[in-house]
């Protein structure tokens, strides 16, 4: 889970700084060397990234809970500009043609599904947070879960089909421009949305970098101080904020490090952090629990009473471990 | 966190904030490359699983706690004991 939550970072830091230096600076890296200007660009970016992260890590989540309530709602705000606009799209006389199924790139898409509507690893350290009841706390995953379905559903189908090509390069779907927001695609009333959905993936990752960093800093602790570690957060609540803040530091050097740099947004979109996720999540996770039902007798209020549970966990964990050696096998097969 | 205590929506904020990002970026070529049939239902049951997956997680942070189990316990070299499970086992543990 660290290197999953620094590789995540890392990642974020890079789009950021990318995304930076493409929207600011127009430093445009499709099929071209990195220019020094563009580099340097870049990591002005990522040092901005570093320093809001770095803040926002540092605060509690209730500190910071206006930021991520406006985040939340520009979020919504610019699905719907996004739905709205491909709806418009299709009402068009000529329409492009969509893909209904491609076998070739099933795996790569499943990666990147997997990917997309992960959100186990920060789980714990919110609702550690939140004081309600398990009832409530149940019924916050079942409305992620659903609002996860609901969005990247209608975002999935109607991208599929308003986008007539595959977007260029990595770096043009930093800024959404494959949905063809330019400046002529659109009205002039509108120029300003456009500026707000151009730029929202940059601004995201802001919202969600500080939510990774604590969990990364949760994860630390317990390395370091084993079960008295939220003993050691309460005794020393400053010193914690400061690691936390601190935690961003290896993705920011790791980032700054690559010259490659849009090669790490292109291995995102190949799926690879995807089928770490196969591997860890929906492999290890259903293991785990079977072995803490045997093991642990105590009963937990988060327990499933399907009696069943025990046959399909093996049964997934089995099946995620096929397709990841499957998606695995193919890679390699392409790059060998 | 010592002194905090988010509601319902400020959790469902968070946890939305942390998913949502990276999916603005991946499911779109995701859908348009394998096609939107097949995609439809991995999400689907993806985000079936995930529902599930959650629920794992979460029961294997309480039971840890409520057995105290060391952490040279194999089990406990999980993914989930060396996420933030004390502090939610101590808000479950001050609920019973």
């Amino acid at each position: 889970m660290t290197f999953y939550f620094l590789g995540s970072l890392t990642a974020f830091t890079n789009v950021f700084g990318t995304g930076f230096a493409y929207l600011f600076f127009a430093c445009d890296y499709a099929g071209k060397d990195v220019t020094p200007q563009c580099f340097d660009w870049y990591l002005v970016g990522i040092a901005v990234f570093g320093v809001i992260a770095a803040v926002l890590a540092a605060l509690d989540y209730k500190e910071q809970a206006v930021f991520q309530y406006i985040m939340m709602c520009l979020q919504l705000v610019i699905v719907l500009i996004v739905l709205v606009y491909a709806f418009y799209h299709l009402s068009k006389p000529e329409k492009p043609g969509f893909v209904l199924v491609d076998s070739d790139y099933l795996g790569q898409s499943f990666a990147l599904i997997v990917l997309a509507a992960n959100y186990h690893g920060v789980f714990p350290s919110i609702l550690a947070a939140s004081q309600k009841s398990q009832a409530v706390q149940k019924s916050v995953i079942i409305a992620v879960a659903i609002t996860v379905i609901i969005v990247y559903g209608s975002m999935g189908v109607v991208s599929a089909l308003v986008i007539p090509d595959l977007p260029p390069n990595a770096s043009h779907l930093l800024s959404q421009e494959y949905f063809g927001y330019t400046a002529t695609t659109l009205p002039r009333v509108l120029a300003a949305l456009k500026e707000l959905v151009v730029i929202f993936p940059v601004l995201d990752i802001c919202s969600n970098a500080p939510i990774v960093a604590q969990s990364l800093a949760g994860v630390v602790t317990s390395w370091g101080w084993g079960s008295d570690h939220a003993q050691v957060r309460r005794s020393h609540p400053y010193l914690f904020r400061l690691g936390r803040a601190f935690c961003l530091f290896p993705a920011v050097l790791l980032a700054s490090s690559s010259h490659n740099f849009v090669l790490l947004t292109q291995a995102a979109l190949a799926g690879l952090p995807g089928m770490m996720l196969i591997l860890l999540i929906m492999t290890y996770v259903p293991v785990c629990y079977n072995r803490a039902m045997d093991c642990l007798e105590v009963k937990s209020g988060f327990d499933l009473s399907w009696k069943g549970i025990r046959g399909f966990n093996w049964a997934l964990s089995l099946c995620a471990f096929c397709v990841f050696c499957t998606l695995l096998c193919q890679r390699l097969d392409r790059v060998l | 966190m010592p002194g905090e205590e988010l509601g319902y929506w400020t959790t469902y904020c968070f946890l939305m904030n942390s998913v949502i990002g990276a999916g603005v970026l991946a499911i779109p070529q995701a859908f348009q490359v394998a096609g939107v049939l097949p995609c439809t239902f991995i999400l689907v049951c993806i985000g079936c699983l995930g529902w599930l997956m959650a629920r794992e997680i979460l029961a294997i942070t309480e039971k840890l706690a409520l057995t105290k189990a060391p952490l040279t316990e194999p089990l406990l070299a999980s993914p989930a004991q060396q996420w933030d499970l004390p502090e939610i086992v101590r808000e479950l543990l001050g609920k019973q």
